[in-house]
């Protein structure tokens, strides 16, 4: 099943012709309050109120889990990913910092680095199995998500990875989705290991330099 | 690899984000994470710049087992299981008062009276300070217990304590009856409870209504414990 809902998320964003010069409204997914409401139950979390980390889960684990389903391949590993992380969540809300980032980011972060220590640690071989297509280059008019369901961060990242060479974007999220390694991206996409690096090292600069952040 | 060349920090910080910093150079990276601030700022921001990536696909609700184990491994212990029959540091001690009863056993048994048969269990019954309350001789040969106050237990008016034998992992404590704060009683022994004790289970003693736990299981705090000793 080579068509499937990821691939049509990131395809309709990345590779939209149009979508460069669509003009982007301000995100609102992820707007001030939301930000804020989420910073608010960490702190509740931090201080042991079970009824706020219910509520942060409520909000949080349908945004990680479609993550560790990518990552993990199968669905009882990314449940037990996602129980890692949350109760990991729980034990750490006390030693957020908000300087460092928004909840959000944090939150991606501790459930992503979970799944790259399950793919990489435990030796887990999921890659076989996969046969899912990160992104089909040859439907560009495939139904595109609505823009305003996006945060703002989503939407400028989006842009700025569809300004990349096809392949480097393509090398981009497969690591980021399927955690696969710079050799397996080289096997799935027919290149030299060399070449993969490159392409993502350069996709890091210029993703880096078009945000501008 | 050289750290300090800050176009590097840059890269690896932005492929440990990603992911595609592996094996031996991950780890090493990480250790480095722990005490360089000014690299864990560099990933801060790769993290903030990669991580809306996650924030373009679907939703989609976890079954709801998940947020079950989430809650059960975050719950506090005391909410999820009090008293002492779950406490660990009872059981634990146990164990210390069962070799401190031992002594005391043979003393009591020294004493017994001669005609009378030698009972083929004994248990001692403590409290969590240790503290010895009754002896309990149960004889498989006549199916009895009895059960003698070692030292007098205060217990409020409308309480009893009832005794019970605990027939081990997935099952439910068997009741042997009401036993009295002060002097003597004899107990039936029920024919399967007999069984059990064969087994060398415990024993327990809890709180209960004045006529007894209604549900026929314990339902008041557990306050004396012991371990059936052969003869």
């Amino acid at each position: 099943m080579p068509a499937n809902r990821e691939s049509c998320t990131t395809r309709s964003y990345v590779t939209s012709p149009s979508l460069p010069h669509q003009p982007l409204r301000v995100g609102t997914a992820r707007d001030m309050s939301q930000i804020d409401r989420l910073q608010q139950l960490l702190n509740q979390c931090a201080q042991g109120d079970d009824d706020a980390f219910a509520e942060l889960y409520r909000l949080m684990a349908p945004k990680l889990f479609p993550l560790s389903i990518r990552m993990l391949k199968r669905r009882d590993w990314a449940e037990e990913a996602l129980q890692e992380s949350f109760v990991k969540i729980w034990q750490g809300a006390g030693r957020y910092d908000p300087g460092r980032g928004s909840v959000m980011t944090w939150m991606t972060s501790i459930v992503r680095y979970r799944c790259l220590d399950m793919l990489r640690h435990e030796r887990l071989q999921p890659a076989l199995e996969d046969t899912q297509d990160y992104e089909s280059d040859t439907n560009p008019g495939s139904e595109p998500m609505q823009a305003t369901l996006l945060s703002s961060e989503t939407q400028a990242l989006l842009r700025c990875m569809d300004k990349l060479d096809v392949r480097q974007r393509r090398s981009i999220l497969l690591a980021y989705y399927g955690g696969y390694t710079h050799r397996e991206i080289a096997h799935r996409m027919g290149a030299p290991v060399g070449t993969v690096k490159s392409w993502i090292r350069r996709s890091l600069e210029r993703i880096k330099e078009c945000l501008g952040i | 690899m050289r750290y300090n060349d800050d176009k590097l920090r840059e890269r690896l910080a932005g492929e440990y984000v990603l992911g595609t910093l592996q094996g031996g150079a991950r780890r090493r990276f990480e250790r480095l994470l722990k005490e360089d601030a000014a690299l864990r700022a560099v990933v801060d921001n790769w993290q903030e710049r990669l991580n809306p990536l996650a924030e373009a696909l679907p939703p989609e609700e976890p079954p709801a087992r998940v947020w079950r184990e989430i809650a059960r491994r975050t719950a506090p212990p005391s909410k999820e299981r009090s008293g002492l029959w779950y406490s660990i540091r009872f059981w634990r001690s146990l164990g210390t008062a069962a070799s401190a009863m031992a002594v005391m056993l043979a003393l009591y048994i020294g004493l017994l009276p001669t005609p009378t048969p030698a009972p083929t269990y004994i248990v001692v019954l403590v409290n969590e300070q240790a503290q010895a309350a009754w002896v309990l001789s149960a004889d498989l040969g006549s199916k009895r217990v009895t059960v003698q106050t070692l030292r007098p237990q205060a217990v409020p008016i409308d309480k009893a304590f009832e005794l019970w034998l605990l027939p081990g992992v997935g099952h439910k404590p068997r009741s042997l009856g009401l036993i009295p704060v002060t002097g003597n009683v004899t107990l039936p022994l029920p024919e399967q409870a007999a069984s059990e004790l064969s087994k060398g289970r415990g024993f327990a003693v809890s709180q209960e209504p004045a006529g007894g736990s209604p549900t026929g299981l314990p339902t008041g705090p557990v306050l004396f414990q012991g371990q059936a000793l052969s003869l």
